[in-house]
């Protein structure tokens, strides 16, 4: 068994692999997060396995499990899938772990000390949105989930690379060609799919919290120019709510972090065919208005 | 109907800023609900819940059933 450590703030996770392409995938996406020599003593705050299904299936469709101590949420994966599970399995692990944090499914970007989350369901275009975003000047803080400490409108990164997935992979590669990416993930639940490494920046700004300023909903639509529509307090939580991993789980104080948030956050729901479009609409509306 | 309703004990309630609507937390079952009106229209819906259309009286039956509002004696 292959076993790293990914120091990922304000996480630590430990792993352990007997499957090559899980660390070497690992060790190319998350650059100096990643360490070999471990002392199996230090306090870490996850021990997680990808490893593969046993008897005649690792010879005959070799397939990938996922454990997070010694739990497996997952049904097993193609072997080929072994590194996303690993990424979801990481995903899951916070998810349903913490809850110190009020934790939304939602990508988190910032400039400056200001971020934006951007709750949205699967085939949104939230990740390529994220990607774009993510190399135009804007902070990574997550693609994946928005960590906002209770009672505050503080978003704390949770830096990791963005999912991309199909027809996306091929306009990032063409995007950013000196990018990090992972193997293809090939016929996943989610068609194919790759990470692309978060930016450098992203990675040494990765304790620094931002104050959330606005709440977006994107939907990419190849027939639309960007259409804005403000949402209301009462339509923005309810949405909120939704996409919330472990609301009832903390109760009381993450109803009052989620509704005093939207009293002070700028809300909006867009539709778009144009990132920069996008870009420049979340800079001057949001980030550079009083 | 009831002659009026009244908000249940126990329950969390925000009323937005933008009066776009009140928020309601269940603190016991942690169920969410909310309505799309200010405070104050709200609290005429629960004074006066006979004045009420199909659609407001649907909206004060499903908090009435999610436990947020009760029978006001």
């Amino acid at each position: 068994m292959n076993q790293f450590r990914l120091a990922l703030p304000p996480f630590l996770f430990d792993i352990k692999t007997d499957l090559p392409i899980v660390a070497e995938n690992a060790k190319n996406i998350y650059g100096d997060c990643y360490t070999e020599l471990l002392d199996e003593n230090d306090f870490v705050d996850y021990r997680l396995t990808v490893t593969h299904s046993g008897g005649i299936r690792r010879f005959y469709k070799p397939q990938a499990r996922f454990l997070c101590d010694e739990r497996e949420p997952f049904k097993p994966l193609n072997a080929n899938q072994a590194y996303a599970i690993l990424e979801w399995g990481m995903n899951w692990t916070v998810a349903a772990h913490e809850l110190q944090y009020v934790i939304i499914h939602s990508a988190v970007l910032a400039k400056g000390d200001k971020a934006i989350i951007f709750p949205a369901p699967p085939g949104s275009g939230k990740s390529t949105l994220t990607a774009h975003l993510a190399n135009s000047g804007w902070r990574l803080l997550s693609d994946e989930m928005a960590l906002i400490l209770p009672k505050t409108n503080q978003v704390i990164p949770f830096v990791r690379p963005v999912c991309l997935k199909n027809a996306s992979i091929g306009l990032a590669k063409q995007w950013f060609p000196d990018n990090v990416f992972s193997t293809i993930a090939r016929d996943t639940h989610k068609g194919d799919v790759i990470h692309m490494a978060p930016s450098k920046q992203a990675i040494e700004q990765n304790t620094k919290s931002a104050s959330i300023v606005g709440i977006v909903y994107p939907q990419y639509n190849a027939d639309e120019v960007l259409n804005i529509y403000p949402l209301n307090m009462t339509d923005t939580f309810m949405q909120l709510v939704h996409n919330a991993f472990n609301f009832t789980a903390i109760g009381e104080e993450s109803f009052d972090t989620v509704v005093n948030l939207i009293e002070q956050t700028k809300n909006f729901e867009i539709q778009y065919n144009d990132l920069n479009e996008v870009d420049a609409f979340l800079t001057e509306e949001i980030i550079n208005a009083e | 109907m009831p002659k009026s309703y009244q908000i249940s004990k126990g329950m969390q309630v925000h009323p937005f800023s933008d009066q776009s609507g009140v928020t309601f937390f269940n603190t016991l079952t942690t169920v969410v609900s909310s309505v799309n009106v200010p405070l104050s229209t709200f609290e005429e819906w629960l004074n006066n819940p006979s004045d009420l259309d199909d659609k407001q009286t649907d909206v004060l039956t499903k908090l009435l059933d999610q436990g947020f509002i009760t029978d006001k004696f």
